[in-house]
């Protein structure tokens, strides 16, 4: 077989890491496929991504943050901002989901691309459910 | 075109003032805070003169007729583009049909909102701000009411690189606060120069003038603020005075003892004494201060006055240049 075991489970963790539920390789006549055993693949989290090099801001206004860790979270909502000498651009959710922790400190430097925030797809829990599944 | 769909008394169309006219008596209108005015027209990119809308009282709802650019600043009036919350000092398009609704701050006391191109009422004595005593200016020289169309002025077709807009930070955050040694972090202190009657007030008045602090009362408006302190202000030997012309920032001293400060609306020639001018770049601070706020004033000079104006100028010229990069032209 072309994969040795220790990297059919550096494969099976990617997979679970990222949600892949089956993966197909095929080299010339030989294929595997590694399919996940039904609950064992971790939902696909995404990140808000820093828009720009700049420092982030995570409060709308003094003890007024954009969005708590926990809140719902609708796909385009303003999650912080980067402020780079007096403009500020928007961190934007790029997907719906349940807000993580910030990854970053508020007032830190964040590069092109830094991510910002964790957003967790909603689950079937009512109680997770975001407003347009209520 | 923008149309009102609901509107509190006293909101009306502004811009950062009608100069030159005050030998005729008519006095200079404009924002209260052209400061927050000046920053929305350069988060868009318009001339530095072009009209916007003041909202002092609240709600106030606008419905766009048409693809723009919008800015929303001045005090935080928790605006929402179509129930979306804006961030503070932002600039963002605006589509056809969506609406602006601004409420009462929590925080400061006017909100500014201002299109690409700028509201494009007619100019009237070289200003398209509204003189709402004089009944001239403005949008038919009257407060704003639900129904009204009011024209955007011809801009190129931009839009914003993040498609939720931008924001600048606010003056309150990018601007030093004047110092005042003794002033609790939420006074507004406030550079005065003093003015032509400043000797003729006994020395415990002079005193309390800078050492003491002036609560803004309820009888304050866009013609004026009266203030209210311990200590009255008073003068060694009361001398009636010929009226003479006055400016915005003006603090007179009527026979109560108690200041009052000139503002955009005030009038154009007074006779009560001047006791200080609070200087120009300092007049946007008030602008934001609500009833029960407490004012403080700090010696200046107008040296230091210039000074103060080329912050200013700085802010207004570095947020027009970083602003500029951030928005591009529509596809």
């Amino acid at each position: 077989m072309m994969l040795t075991p220790a990297e059919i489970a550096e494969l099976t963790a990617l997979m679970r890491a990222n949600g892949v539920e089956s993966l197909d390789i095929s080299e010339g006549e030989a294929s595997i496929r590694l399919v996940a055993a039904p609950g064992v693949v971790a939902p696909p989290s995404s990140f808000a991504l820093s828009p720009g090099v700049g420092h982030l801001i995570t409060e709308r206004a003094p003890g007024e943050p954009f969005a708590a860790p926990g809140a719902g979270i609708q796909a385009g909502d303003i999650l912080g901002l980067i402020a780079a000498g007096l403009v500020r651009r928007p961190v934007i959710a790029p997907s719906a989901g349940v807000l993580g922790r910030a990854l970053l400190e508020p007032g830190a430097l964040a590069g092109f691309g830094t991510p910002l925030f964790e957003l967790s797809p909603y689950h079937n829990d009512p109680a997770q459910a975001g407003p347009e599944d209520a | 075109m923008i149309e009102v769909i609901e509107s509190a008394p006293l909101n009306a169309v502004q811009d950062l003032g009608r100069l030159g006219f005050r030998c005729f008596g008519i006095g200079r209108s404009g924002a209260m805070d052209r400061l927050a005015l000046a920053a929305a027209n350069a988060l868009l990119g318009n001339a530095p003169d072009a009209a916007g809308i003041e909202a002092q009282l609240f709600p106030l709802v606008l419905r766009f007729t048409t693809d723009t650019l919008v800015a929303v600043t001045g005090a935080d009036c928790g605006a929402r583009l179509d129930g979306r919350l804006l961030p503070p000092f932002w600039a963002m398009p605006a589509k056809a049909g969506q609406e602006l609704e601004l409420s009462p701050p929590t925080d400061g006391l006017r909100g500014y909102v201002a299109v690409a191109g700028g509201i494009d009422v007619p100019v009237v004595l070289g200003s398209r701000s509204s003189a709402l005593r004089d009944g001239f200016g403005g949008f038919q020289g009257r407060m704003l009411q639900s129904g009204d169309l009011l024209p955007i002025g011809p801009a190129p077709a931009r839009t914003t690189r993040d498609a939720a807009g931008f924001g600048a930070a606010s003056p309150w955050q990018a601007l030093s606060r004047p110092a005042c040694g003794d002033a609790e972090p939420g006074d507004i202190t406030l550079r005065v120069v003093p003015a032509g009657e400043y000797e003729q007030f006994d020395e415990p008045s002079r005193a309390a003038l800078w050492a003491q602090p002036w609560v803004v009362t309820t009888q304050s408006n866009r013609q004026g603020y009266r203030l209210q302190g311990d200590h009255a202000l008073l003068r060694v030997r009361p001398l009636e005075m010929r009226s003479h012309g006055i400016v915005p920032g003006v603090v007179q001293v009527p026979p109560s003892g108690q200041p009052i400060i000139q503002l955009s609306d005030g009038n154009s020639a007074g006779g009560y004494p001047k006791i200080g001018v609070v200087i120009d770049a300092d007049l946007w601070r008030v602008g934001q201060a609500a009833p029960g706020r407490r004012l403080r004033f700090v010696p200046c000079t107008p040296a230091l006055a210039r000074e103060a104006e080329r912050e200013l100028a700085g802010y207004l010229g570095t947020l027009r240049r970083q602003a500029g990069y951030l928005r591009r032209a529509a596809a």
